[in-house]
């Protein structure tokens, strides 16, 4: 574990450090010897305020905790944890977060969750010798990406203001930031399934899923656990409960992000596209379907599946889409189509296009939506997209 | 919001206590008791619950008013630029203070209040402020640490923590904090250089009121200020008469310093190089004779008691000269039989330097002689045969006369004046010389009966001589007619010089507080006095006061009583204050660094003084100085030894002894302590700390937060062969340490096995 000490010399330095030259100009210009002693307050203070900031700061160590994942839009907890492992100096004032910059710790990764959020900030007030305390604060990303975090900072002015002196503590980890999901109209998902060669309207069958199917008499064999108590009761002969199969709806969600073959799309429908597969994804598993996803110029490919593991996966390989880099070499329709029929054979397929449709693009029978479709299929409308510096003022204070 | 609350009583209270120190220095408690209601009015208002500020175009409309006010103030009153620019300061502070909203306000009021501050000490420079300013520092300290933690957690809502016992721990950091600036801020005010740079960009308001404290060596007149009248002892002297048994109580004139030179330039009486050509120096070695007193004269034997290291020798019938040296502790003197003194012995006693004088009155020596002395003083001193008593003198020692003192009053209003009281009096300024008892009584009855005494020090205007300034300028709205004992000897020694009869100023002190059993005088600082030498025939010198007795009854009067005691200290304070800060100039300064430098050795030579005087106590001690000089070493070294065993010794036993301490009171040690003290318990700390340095450098680290078992539990997860020994010896630790049963020796030797267990685990893994 890295740890980096720095003193820095803000405004205030500067400011305090003239009054006290002007004060020592005015002492010698009068000799009056309470000036003097102010100027010997002065003097003091300047030297005592890097010395009580330098002992305090020296036995201070913080880690952080993160949650699996972030989304854009939705508030982030982070928890940083301040240990205080000094002897008879207490802490006061600490600033805690996050390293912004390569040039506090050198040897660790660049951060890059700068571009994602604000910063996140938290103040550990007192913390006593030996002490441990937590902390948590809240910050809303912005944008989708990886955040990546390379160290926690812990900064104080105490005890005037005069020096800040910091300590940045290594502790490198990522947090997927998921792209915004939108509520969609409920008739979108049904339309793209009905393009499912099986139909993804079928009638439940009886089997061994989770939703519940019926009952039925109890048979001799029947398990014990599978009788329903409650309607057994009420009709005086013992009932068991039957299950359905699993639905067996599926929807691959195909992510073209070129501009309808005229290279790549600006980075706004590129978003737009983003946030629309992620909301059908969203949605389609929140219905208990399958749901797989594909970015062929990002290499991303995922099978078929369902769940919050699958959302989680699925919702991770958007937010880790770096729109400025591209596969080197394009893949062509019929390559994906062959993939794509290899690995979701009877799944609806539906490619969402950054910008302008592109209908050579993907198979044959996959529905086609734009980005610029995105504001029409929503029933909420889409927040106007924001930027962390321009909603942020840098100090952790919308 | 424990911290807001505090710091809004803490910015309310640093508000008031900056007013307060303008108040005092302007002697003007009306600011003070306008801002009190004030401060107390905003301070429910907008910190109170449900407080609200005031609107914001009523703060700016004050505001306004209150600059207008100002400028209209300043315009009619340009030179009291620093008095406009606080009051402003005070208002602006009081209305800023029913603005209190954010962060910047806080900052802006705490800043006013530090500009007042200063704006105060422009003002004044009196005790009052300082007590004011030793309340004012510390609570500028803790208001500007608290509002770095408000400033900390602002805007941040919920993401803030705080730890267990915040106020006791923040009451620790601000009193050492505090403590540390104060110490810090003494050595900076100590070691910047003084004397230099004074009016570099010319002079912003007049010179602040300079007390003079106690005797000088020379007269400065024309400084503004008052004289201390503290009532601080200085030095005890016991005087026993060779004529008389019982003990000399008659008041005394106690002789510092002879000035016959007046500068003009500096209006500064100082002693003359014809005073100093009599200069034989003298160091006066214990082994020294006594002296042989001459039969059949009264002598004076005073015993003098300094309570610090005094800046000049003080007697009756003092010499001319005498000076003392404190670095090398030495007395300097000047065995002038023709001035009365015979010996002047000094030894330092418990802290006190003592030392002892011998004089005869002037009026004993034969004035022709003294006159002799006063034109040729070497070639008399060259023909004097040594008495038996006396050091043999080097040529290189003695001192050729330079020049008669100039005589600046011979022309000009003060002769003037001079002339008109002998001409009043139908006596002839041209002969009063030669007979210069009518005009010297001439000139005291008129200075006695047409001057007023205080001790208030007024400043001439610039270019004025003080002596003119306190002569003639008498009329209403005048500075002069009025003055303390130095002003009243300048002006009698001017107007006997202006006719041509000798005169010099002579200070020291007015000792009359005595004992009527013990014969012991006591001589304060508010003692201290000025007054005239006066040679009233050829050779014949007579001390003269010029100074209205009746206003000095209060240097004969000792205080007595209750509040005489409270006086007594808190002009003590006043003292220690103008003395330790006020006056600190360059010399002080120098004394400072000398002493701070000569501290070991002055120790080690007291510790030296004392062991040889004990020696010579001794009836047998009759050996060889270089034996006296071997013992007195090994008297220290064993001394040196005995202390450091015993240093060492509390330092390594400290807990024992604060054990055994508790025992004896029958309170329970604190456990921390019981546990320091067990031997055990620190051998198994080191032991701890051992095995650390060998994980370390097999790149193993304990996070200072861990605690050592969950350290060894970590370290056992990932290498069990090592974590096995460190995880047991991490148990048996924290049963020394923490359990109720202290460890013994199997506890010990179990520890040393898991200690053993490990290093074979490290080698065994390459370590």
């Amino acid at each position: 574990m890295t740890v980096r000490r720095a003193y820095h010399a803000p405004m205030s330095a500067v400011l305090f450090a003239g009054a006290t030259l002007l004060l020592g100009v005015g002492a010698t210009n009068s000799q009056n010897n309470l000036l003097f002693l102010a100027f010997g307050v002065a003097v003091a203070t300047f030297v005592v305020s890097g010395f009580v900031s330098g002992r305090m700061m020296m036995g201070i160590t913080a880690r952080r905790e993160l949650p699996e994942a972030g989304a854009v839009g939705e508030p982030l907890t982070i928890r940083y944890e301040v240990t205080c492992a000094n002897r008879l100096v207490p802490g006061f004032a600490v600033r805690v977060g996050e390293v912004a910059s390569s040039s506090f710790l050198p040897k660790a990764p660049a951060p890059s969750w700068a571009g994602l959020m604000p910063p996140p900030q938290a103040c550990v007030a007192h913390i006593g010798p030996g002490e441990t305390v937590s902390v948590f604060t809240t910050v809303t990303p912005a944008r989708r990406g990886v955040a990546r975090f390379t160290g926690v900072q812990l900064k104080t002015s105490f005890p005037f203001g005069v020096f800040t002196k910091s300590v940045s503590v290594e502790d490198c980890a990522e947090l997927p930031i998921l792209p915004r999901m939108l509520r969609l109209r409920r008739e979108v998902t049904a339309a793209l399934m009905g393009r499912a060669p099986l139909g993804a309207a079928s009638a439940p069958q009886r089997g061994a899923g989770d939703d519940f199917y019926g009952l039925r008499e109890y048979q001799p064999g029947d398990s014990s656990r599978v009788i329903s108590w409650r309607a057994t009761a009420r009709l005086g002969a013992p009932v068991v409960r039957e299950h359905a199969t699993p639905r067996s709806g599926a929807l691959m969600v195909i992510l073209n992000l070129d501009d309808g073959g005229a290279g790549p799309a600006s980075e706004e429908d590129v978003e737009q596209a983003i946030t629309l597969a992620a909301s059908l994804i969203a949605d389609t598993i929140a219905q208990g379907l399958d749901v797989g996803l594909a970015a062929p110029s990002h290499d991303v490919l995922l099978p078929l599946g369902s769940g919050a593991r699958r959302r989680f996966a699925a919702l991770s390989a958007l937010a880790s889409i770096d729109s400025s880099t591209r596969r080197s070499t394009p893949v062509s329709s019929d390559e994906l189509t062959r993939t794509l029929a290899r690995l979701a054979p009877r799944a609806a397929r539906v490619v969402v296009h950054a910008g302008a449709v592109d209908p050579t693009f993907g198979p044959p029978d996959a529905a086609h939506l734009s980005s610029h479709d995105l504001t029409s299929l929503a029933l909420e409308p889409e927040p106007a997209p924001a930027t962390p510096e321009a909603t942020f003022d840098g100090r952790g204070a919308p | 919001m424990k911290f807001r609350v505090a710091f809004l009583r803490l910015i309310d209270a640093l508000v008031f206590t900056g007013v307060l120190a303008y108040s005092v220095a302007e002697e003007d408690l009306i600011y003070a008791a306008i801002a009190l209601p004030l401060v107390i009015v905003a301070a429910i208002m907008t910190g109170g619950p449900g407080g609200a500020p005031l609107p914001r175009w009523l703060i700016n409309t004050a505001l306004l008013g209150v600059t207008a006010y100002m400028m209209l103030a300043w315009y009619g009153n340009v030179s009291e630029t620093v008095g406009v620019l606080c009051r402003y300061v005070i208002a602006l502070q009081i209305v800023k203070l029913f603005e209190l909203r954010g962060l910047r306000d806080f900052a802006q009021v705490m800043l006013l209040s530090v500009v007042l501050v200063i704006g105060a000490c422009l003002t004044s420079v009196k005790a009052d402020l300082g007590g004011v300013l030793l309340l004012y520092i510390p609570l500028l300290i803790a208001t500007t640490m608290v509002f770095q933690i408000i400033a900390g957690q602002w805007n941040l809502g919920p993401a803030v923590a705080v730890g267990r016992r915040a106020g006791s721990h923040l009451r620790r950091i601000i009193g050492s904090t505090a403590a540390m600036v104060i110490a810090l801020a003494a050595v900076v005010f100590v070691a910047t250089p003084r004397g230099f740079g004074e009016a570099l960009i010319g002079s912003w308001r007049g010179p602040a009121m300079q007390p003079i404290v106690g005797f000088r060596d020379h007269v400065q007149l024309g400084a503004q200020g008052l004289l201390s009248e503290s009532p601080a002892v200085v030095m005890e002297m016991r005087v026993t008469s060779s004529y008389r048994s019982e003990p000399y109580t008659r008041p005394l004139l106690l002789r510092g310093a002879v000035l016959d030179e007046y500068d003009t330039r500096h209006f500064l009486w100082r002693r003359s190089a014809a005073l100093g050509e009599l200069r034989m120096r003298r160091v006066w070695r214990p082994d020294d004779p006594q002296p042989a007193f001459p039969p059949g004269k009264e002598y004076l034997i005073q015993r003098i008691s300094a309570i610090e290291q005094p800046i000049g020798l003080f007697a009756a019938w003092k010499p001319l000269l005498a000076t003392f040296e404190p670095s090398t502790r030495n007395v300097i003197y000047f065995p002038n039989e023709l001035a009365g003194l015979l010996d002047v012995r000094l030894t330092a006693q418990n802290g006190r330097y003592v030392y002892t004088v011998v004089s005869a009155p002037f009026d004993r020596v034969a004035p022709q002689r003294l006159n002799q002395r006063l034109e040729s003083g070497t070639e008399f001193l060259a023909r004097r045969r040594p008495q038996p008593w006396s050091l043999s003198t080097t040529p290189r020692q003695c001192r050729k006369p330079s020049r008669v003192p100039h005589n600046p009053f011979t022309t000009g209003p003060v002769r003037e004046l001079a002339e008109r009281i002998l001409l009043e009096r139908d006596i002839d300024p041209a002969r009063a010389k030669l007979d210069a008892e009518p005009a010297v009584v001439a000139f005291r009855q008129y200075l006695q009966q047409n001057y007023r005494y205080t001790l208030e020090m007024v400043a001439p205007k610039p270019g004025q001589d003080p002596i003119e300034m306190f002569l003639f300028d008498t009329g209403e709205g005048g500075r002069g007619g009025r003055g303390h004992c130095e002003y009243f000897s300048s002006a009698f020694a001017a107007l006997c010089l202006s006719v041509n009869i000798p005169a010099r100023v002579v200070t020291g002190y007015a000792a009359s507080e005595v004992d009527p059993v013990t014969g012991v005088y006591t001589i304060r600082q508010s003692h201290a006095h000025a007054w005239v030498d006066v040679e009233l025939s050829s050779g014949r010198w007579r001390e003269i006061d010029p100074s209205p007795s009746a206003e000095l009854q209060h240097l004969r009067l000792a205080p007595s009583g209750f509040a005489a005691t409270v006086r007594r200290v808190v002009e003590a304070l006043q003292f220690a204050w103008i003395r330790s800060v006020v006056s600190f100039d360059r010399q002080s300064q120098t004394a400072a660094f000398r002493s701070a430098r000569e501290s070991p050795r002055f120790a080690l030579s007291r510790l030296n003084d004392a062991v040889a005087e004990r020696m010579t106590q001794t009836p047998t001690s009759r050996e060889s100085p270089t034996i006296s000089a071997a013992r007195v070493f090994a008297s220290v070294l064993v001394a040196s030894t005995v202390l450091g065993v015993l240093s060492l010794f509390l330092f390594a036993r400290a807990g024992a002894l604060i054990r055994a301490i508790c025992r004896v009171f029958r309170v329970r040690p604190p456990r921390s302590i019981e546990r320091l003290a067990d031997p055990r318990v620190l051998q198994l700390r080191r032991m701890w700390r051992r095995m650390e340095r060998w994980l370390r450098r097999r790149n193993i680290h304990r996070d200072p937060a861990a605690p050592p078992l969950t350290f060894a539990r970590s370290v056992a997860a990932s290498d069990p062969a090592l974590g096995a020994p460190l995880q047991a010896f991490a148990e048996l630790y924290y049963r020394a340490s923490y359990s109720a049963q202290r460890p013994t020796r199997e506890t010990v030797a179990g520890a040393r096995r898991h200690l053993r267990s490990l290093r074979e685990a490290l080698r065994a893994s390459g370590g």
